[in-house]
C-alpha cells in the first residue's frame, strides 16, 4: 500500500522533471516495463493538458477603464527628462600635456602672476572730510577724484590761505 | 604611458617658458634711480576748468581728452605745472592759486608704481598708486567761477 503513493509522488516529480538522474534511470526503466505505470503517466499528461487549457480560458476580465473612468482626473508629471549630456571628447594623452604646457608658458610670457600686471585701482584710502566725493575715473588711463565743495566766499578763502 | 605623457609635458613646458622669458623685461622699479638713493620724479599740474567759454588750453589738452567725458566745462587753461624730485618719505608742497597747499609725500616705489600719501587743504587727503604713465586727477576745489584741478604723475 505504501509503494503506490510512493510510485505516484515519484512519477509526478518523474514527469516534471524533479528526480535526480540516477533516481529518474530507475523510474523511467519501471516505466518502460510497467504498463500500469505508463497508463499513470499518460493519465497525468492528459490532466495537464486540460489544467493548461481552463487556466487559459479564465482570464480575469480587464476592470482597468470601467475604474479609470471613476478615479478623479489629475494631470501626469511630464517625465522627467535625463539632463543632456554631450560625449565627453576623447583627445590623446599628449595634446591635453601639450595644451597645459601651452598655458603655463603663456602665464610665463604674459608676466600675469608675477605682478607685471597693470594696476588698474589706484585708491587705497581717501578722506574728503565730510564732503561728498566722487571717483569719476579708476582705470589704466587715468584717476579722477572729484570733491563736491560749494564756492567760498573771498574771507574764507583769505582765512584758509593764512591758516 | 602616463609617466611619457608627464614627461612630455614638462620638456613642452620647460621650452615654451624658455622662449617666453627674453619677453619680460626686469626693468628698473619706477622712478627709482640707484638703488641706494631712491629719488623719484614727479609732474605737477594744475588746471582751471571754468563754465566761462575761453577753449582749451593746448598744453591741457592731454587732460581735456581724460576729463572730457567726466566733467562739464567750456574752458580748460594750464595754471601751473612743476617738476619736482622728491625722496622716499620727503614732503614737497605746491602752492596753489587759491593760497592752499597741495601736499605729497611718497611712501612707497616699486614695479607696480609709487604709493603716495596727497594731502590737499581743505578738499582731501589719502593714499593712491600711481602707475607710471597713469594720472592722478583730482578736483573740485572752487576757484574764480570755476574749480582747480591738480594733476600728479609719477614719472
Amino acid at each position: 500500500m505504501s509503494q503506490k503513493p510512493q510510485s505516484e509522488q515519484e512519477l509526478h516529480a518523474y514527469r516534471d522533471g524533479e528526480l535526480s538522474p540516477w533516481r529518474r534511470f530507475w523510474v523511467g526503466r519501471r516505466v518502460a516495463r510497467d504498463p500500469r505505470a505508463r497508463r499513470e503517466l499518460a493519465s497525468l499528461d492528459t490532466l495537464g493538458a486540460l489544467l493548461r487549457e481552463q487556466a487559459e480560458g479564465a482570464r480575469a476580465p480587464d476592470l482597468w477603464s470601467s475604474i479609470q473612468a471613476r478615479l478623479p482626473y489629475a494631470e501626469r508629471p511630464a517625465p522627467l527628462h535625463e539632463a543632456f549630456r554631450p560625449p565627453t571628447p576623447r583627445a590623446p594623452a599628449w595634446a591635453g600635456a601639450a595644451l597645459a604646457s601651452a598655458v603655463v608658458a603663456l602665464v610665463v610670457a604674459t608676466g600675469v602672476l608675477s605682478g607685471d600686471a597693470p594696476v588698474v585701482a589706484s585708491v587705497r584710502w581717501l578722506d574728503a572730510k565730510g564732503k561728498p566725493v566722487m571717483v569719476l575715473r579708476d582705470d589704466r588711463k587715468a584717476t579722477i577724484i572729484w570733491v563736491i565743495q560749494k564756492p567760498k566766499q573771498a574771507t574764507e578763502v583769505l582765512r584758509d590761505a593764512m591758516a | 604611458m602616463r609617466w611619457r605623457s608627464a614627461a612630455l609635458a614638462l620638456l613642452l613646458g620647460a621650452a615654451f617658458a624658455a622662449a617666453a622669458q627674453p619677453l619680460v623685461e626686469p626693468g628698473p622699479p619706477v622712478g627709482i634711480g640707484k638703488p641706494g638713493k631712491p629719488r623719484l620724479d614727479f609732474a605737477v599740474t594744475v588746471l582751471h576748468a571754468s563754465p566761462s567759454p575761453g577753449g582749451i588750453d593746448p598744453a591741457a589738452r592731454r587732460f581735456d581728452r581724460l576729463l572730457r567725458s567726466s566733467l562739464r566745462y567750456e574752458s580748460l587753461r594750464v595754471v601751473k605745472a612743476k617738476q619736482r624730485h622728491v625722496k622716499l618719505n620727503e614732503i614737497e608742497r605746491v602752492s596753489l592759486p587759491t593760497g592752499a597747499d597741495f601736499r605729497f609725500r611718497p611712501i612707497d616705489a616699486g614695479d607696480r608704481g609709487v604709493l603716495v600719501a596727497i594731502d590737499w587743504r581743505n578738499t582731501a587727503r589719502g593714499d593712491f598708486r600711481l602707475p607710471r604713465g597713469k594720472p592722478l586727477i583730482l578736483g573740485g576745489q572752487p576757484y574764480e567761477d570755476g574749480q582747480l584741478v591738480v594733476i600728479l604723475e609719477a614719472e
